[in-house]
């Protein structure tokens, strides 16, 4: 079974782990052969910061907004999911389906409204 | 369906997640224990495709791999213990301890189970090619109930985070922190 | 154990997996750099330039002499990154994208796998890709690098809503028969080759014109491009997430963004413009010869290629308010209200030209919408507390 089915999917992520590492492999070979410079410097191994020397660590807090919109995404993909076997069957099953959908959608679409309302979507 | 295909990927998927969802506890750095979980994620969607389990497997990397990892990043952008020389794993060994509690129970609870299995005809009546034709009728049929309470608790699970962000005092919408902000740091730039 | 591949009979299936897998290998390595000569010659073209022109006939080969410099360059790690998630970040960007190609349905049986799921395998997997490029972001230590990284994860999530929804859209007016019935009840399908072989007269193109549009300005997101490249903007934040990377690992997250690219035309080819099915169905019962189908998915594919260099040259980059008022605010109710539509014409079978026309109406509001929000154009929100809204120092 296993050939068959999932046998090339399997042969097909070693080949996407092993893919990368070609490059860099003949990179290093590159490097061993010395065909390919390798002269480490202090100031080639500092942080970019258009030649000036970076103050401070790159972390800073960030807007609270990103976390607003990842928990939106969040929910709104997880209602996704469940669309979707409802609309890979919808037309097996009658009208009585349909309305069901539309009270699921229904109900996180006045979540959407409601955000947009309180200005929540604004990116400020 | 016990080919010996399975079987391998079963104890390779089973170890990977393992080791990787341990190693959440011990690791120090906020960043690398979030991509762990990611693994962990992609581990058990996996353990879901063995078990024929596709749409679930999916639905996994999808909602769990792909959007509460971000979710997650997001989170821990927010607070000072993302910065790189965070030296903070206070809670490693209860971690420990409240996981392994956690798993003993999931372990008893497996081995004292009597787990229907069907074999033979009976598995063959049971057979579909795709699960998620199953699972929608299910939904819509019987578990209609629960289809539609998921779709408000996930309402409530929006208002909660804009409760959270916008300053209910402020019709407006500005951020309770903007308000406070508006003092101090004008043109605070450092 | 034995299959068939390309008329030679009873190839061991290890054989015929490895060769299917190093063939899309091979083809994708060659079309990325074929894309990426090709966007510089027609950008250059837009531009009233003449592009790359000294690397061999008209500057054919300038691709292969990229990749060689990018080989032979210095492979540089700044001192204060984070080694292992800077190292294994062009891993996580690359595989997940290259996982795609699982359910690529390049010509008529013949894919790596068909997928019942097809088309929700496909948006899962690209989407994993977003945790790549924030530890790309976070582990280059660098602030533009990470700007980058948070901007690339805002925008990428909040695009896959639009691009998701767009194919559900698609999958709920695929008919294909119920197997479980007697052919006579009708069901969505996710599965690609349904999909194509279900469009063999009219492509989903007439049905869904909204979906359509909705799904190439989501995979325009998706894909970093211009007018969403905020992440990687160079004017803004000098390359984003890549500004530390040099060499070889820079030109993996390359080849991630244009195999990406890659795989996106061809999923748009098969959902929306019939794949290897369409015109052939309109002239006979049998599919077209395989070379002809693959010369007809290539057309289409490139059309969408085509179309992506085309609005990079023509429109300017959107600010991050835009952008993401542009998502939350226009194409999710659009999405929404497009799949309770199908719902309705389906159930009640409704003649289908009524989604034709629902689908220009819509249309016709999201240009309205663009429209009026570029004559009246918001001033921007004033900034928090924090510098240009994200980063505090």
């Amino acid at each position: 079974m296993i050939p068959d089915e999932f046998g090339r999917v399997v042969i097909l992520l070693g080949v996407a782990l092993a893919f990368p590492a070609l490059p860099l492999l003949v990179s290093y070979l590159l490097y061993l052969f010395h065909i390919r410079p390798e002269r480490p410097d202090p100031i080639k191994h500092e942080t970019y910061e258009c030649g000036v020397i970076a103050e401070g660590g790159s972390w800073g807090q960030f807007n609270a907004r990103y976390y607003l919109f990842a928990l939106g995404f969040v929910i709104f993909d997880v209602e996704v999911v469940f669309l979707y076997p409802w609309a890979v069957i919808h037309a097996d099953l009658a009208a009585t389906a349909l309305v069901k959908a539309a009270i699921f959608i229904g109900i996180l679409a006045f979540g959407l409204a409601y955000a947009w309302k309180r200005g929540a979507l604004e990116w400020r | 369906m016990d080919s010996v295909g399975v079987v391998i990927a079963f104890y390779v998927l089973s170890a990977i997640t393992i080791v990787s969802a341990a190693s959440i506890f011990l690791l120090r750095n906020l960043v690398h224990a979030i991509v762990l979980l990611v693994v962990v994620f992609l581990g058990m969607a996996g353990l879901f495709l063995t078990l024929s389990a596709d749409f679930i497997a999916v639905a996994q990397i999808l909602i769990y791999a792909g959007a509460i990892s971000v979710l997650f990043v997001f989170a821990v952008m927010l607070t000072p213990l993302a910065s790189r020389d965070n030296g903070n794993s206070l809670y490693a060994g209860p971690g420990l301890l409240l996981g392994g509690a956690i798993a003993a129970i999931v372990v008893v609870t497996a081995f004292d189970v009597e787990w229907n299995q069907l074999t033979g005809v009976a598995l063959e009546q049971r057979s579909f090619t795709d699960t998620i034709e199953v699972i929608g009728n299910q939904l819509l049929g019987p578990h209609v109930l629960a289809f539609e309470v998921a779709s408000v608790l996930l309402l409530f699970a929006l208002l909660g985070a804009i409760v959270l962000v916008t300053d209910p005092n402020n019709e407006d919408g500005t951020t309770a922190e903007e308000e406070a902000g508006k003092d101090t740091a004008v043109g605070g730039s450092e | 154990m034995s299959t068939e591949i390309f008329g030679f009979d009873g190839v061991n299936v290890w054989v015929d997996g490895l060769v299917r897998v190093l063939l899309i290998v091979g083809f994708m390595t060659v079309v990325v750099m074929g894309l990426i000569y090709g966007e510089r010659k027609i950008l250059a073209r837009f531009q009233q330039r003449l592009g790359p022109t000294r690397t061999g006939p008209v500057g054919l080969l300038q691709s292969v002499a990229d990749a060689l410099k990018l080989v032979g360059k210095e492979d540089l790690r700044p001192r204060n990154a984070d080694a292992w998630t800077f190292e294994l970040a062009p891993y996580l960007v690359f595989v997940p994208v290259f996982l795609g190609f699982v359910i690529v349905p390049f010509v008529l049986d013949w894919q790596v796998r068909i997928l019942e799921l097809g088309l929700l395998y496909f948006v899962a997997v690209t989407g994993i890709n977003i945790v790549g490029w924030i530890m790309a972001g976070w582990g280059s230590d660098n602030r533009y690098a990470m700007i980058g990284g948070m901007r690339a994860a805002a925008q990428g999530i909040s695009y896959e809503l639009p691009l998701v929804l767009s194919l559900l859209a698609v999958a709920m007016v695929v008919e294909v028969p119920s197997d479980s019935a007697t052919g006579e009840s009708l069901r969505g399908s996710l599965n690609l080759n349904e999909i194509i072989a279900a469009q063999a007269e009219i492509p989903n193109l007439v049905w869904q014109p909204l979906v359509l549009i909705v799904f190439f300005i989501a995979a325009l997101a998706e894909l970093n491009r211009t007018p969403f490249d905020i992440p990687v903007g160079e004017s803004e934040v000098v390359g984003g997430p890549f500004v530390e990377y040099s060499g070889i690992r820079w030109s993996m997250f390359f080849l991630a963004e244009y195999a990406a690219l890659l795989i996106m035309s061809l999923i748009f080819a098969a959902v929306f413009l019939g794949g290897w099915a369409w015109p052939a169905g309109l002239f006979q019962d049998d599919p077209w010869p395989r070379w002809a189908q693959a010369l007809l998915v290539t057309g289409k594919a490139g059309l969408f290629i085509f179309m992506v260099f085309w609005v990079r040259a023509s429109v300017p980059r959107l600010r991050i308010d835009q952008l993401m008022s542009f998502t939350w605010k226009i194409l999710l109710p659009l999405m929404f209200a497009q799949v309770l539509i199908n719902g309705l014409v389906l159930v009640y079978d409704w003649p289908e030209i009524v989604l034709t026309v629902t689908g220009l109406v819509g249309v016709l509001v999201l240009v309205m919408a663009v429209d009026r929000a570029v004559r009246h154009p918001r001033p921007r929100p004033a900034p928090a507390t924090q510098l240009e809204g994200e980063a505090a120092s």
